[in-house]
């Protein structure tokens, strides 16, 4: 459902990482991937205030239609 | 300080052998186009539009929606030229092929054969997704040009958004 109808916007501490309309599936890697090797790299982000702000937007696409679904985001992080 | 950044253009598409240009304006400050990506949402269908799973049983070809060019403005020649697809269909054609002996005798039911998997492909076969990378430097606007094929294909209308996401790399002052 999401690879189909799925965009979203994502900001991390105020500063836009993916714009609005960024597809959801071009985030997405398939269990063909290790799961290790599954995250986007943002090369570093400062986490700042720690805030991360997802805008998702489900669009219609006639391959895929609507049912309800369950979005998950995983984020790796590191702790100091 | 250079900093990454992804400016989207939608290329809507609603008519037969439709031709779009289009023409997507980059920040100023912007260094170089870094890569390109592009997106589909199929918005309304005919009835006589084949869905891809159900064209399984042999290597088929791909639903090929439309082809789109870009230009810099500053130079004459197309620096990107892709096929946009409505997905890959035969991405499980090399896997084995187990045909349950049942299965076997009643020739009216299909086998199941690699391309089985339905709409679940990108997830079982799909990899790390990465733009394809470029390197174009001084271009402040994007000249394209998108062309359909799928309604050409099938002789009728088909409704499709193309997403094209152009990845820049921008100068900008540290404060």
């Amino acid at each position: 459902m999401l690879y189909y109808r799925g965009s979203q916007k994502v900001e991390i501490n105020k500063e836009e990482i993916f714009p609005e309309n960024y597809e959801s599936k071009l985030l997405l890697s398939g269990i063909n991937v290790s799961p290790n090797n599954r995250y986007y790299d943002l090369g570093n982000q400062p986490a700042g205030n720690g805030t991360i702000k997802v805008e998702y937007k489900d669009s219609n696409d006639s391959r895929a239609v609507f049912a309800p679904y369950r979005v998950s985001l995983y984020v790796e992080c590191v702790l100091q | 300080m250079m900093r990454e950044q992804v400016i989207i253009q939608t290329i809507s598409t609603s008519k037969r052998g439709q031709q779009t240009f289009f023409q997507t304006k980059l920040p100023k400050d912007t260094q170089r186009i870094i890569g390109i990506e592009t997106g589909l949402y199929v918005l309304n269908v005919p009835d006589n539009f084949i869905p891809a799973q159900e064209l399984s049983k042999l290597v088929r070809r791909n639903n090929l929606m439309g082809v789109v060019q870009l230009r810099a403005n500053t130079k004459p020649d197309v620096f990107c030229s892709k096929e946009i697809f409505e997905r890959d269909i035969n991405i499980g054609a090399d896997e084995v092929k187990i045909i349950p002996s049942l299965i076997r005798k009643d020739e009216k039911i299909d086998p199941p054969d690699g391309n089985r998997f339905d709409y679940f492909t990108h997830w079982t076969h799909g990899a790390k997704r990465e733009e394809d990378p470029l390197d174009v430097c001084g271009c402040t606007v994007v000249n394209g040009l998108y062309k359909d094929s799928i309604g050409e294909y099938f002789q009728t209308d088909v409704n499709y958004k193309v997403m094209l996401y152009i990845w820049i790399e921008r100068k900008v002052n540290q404060q």
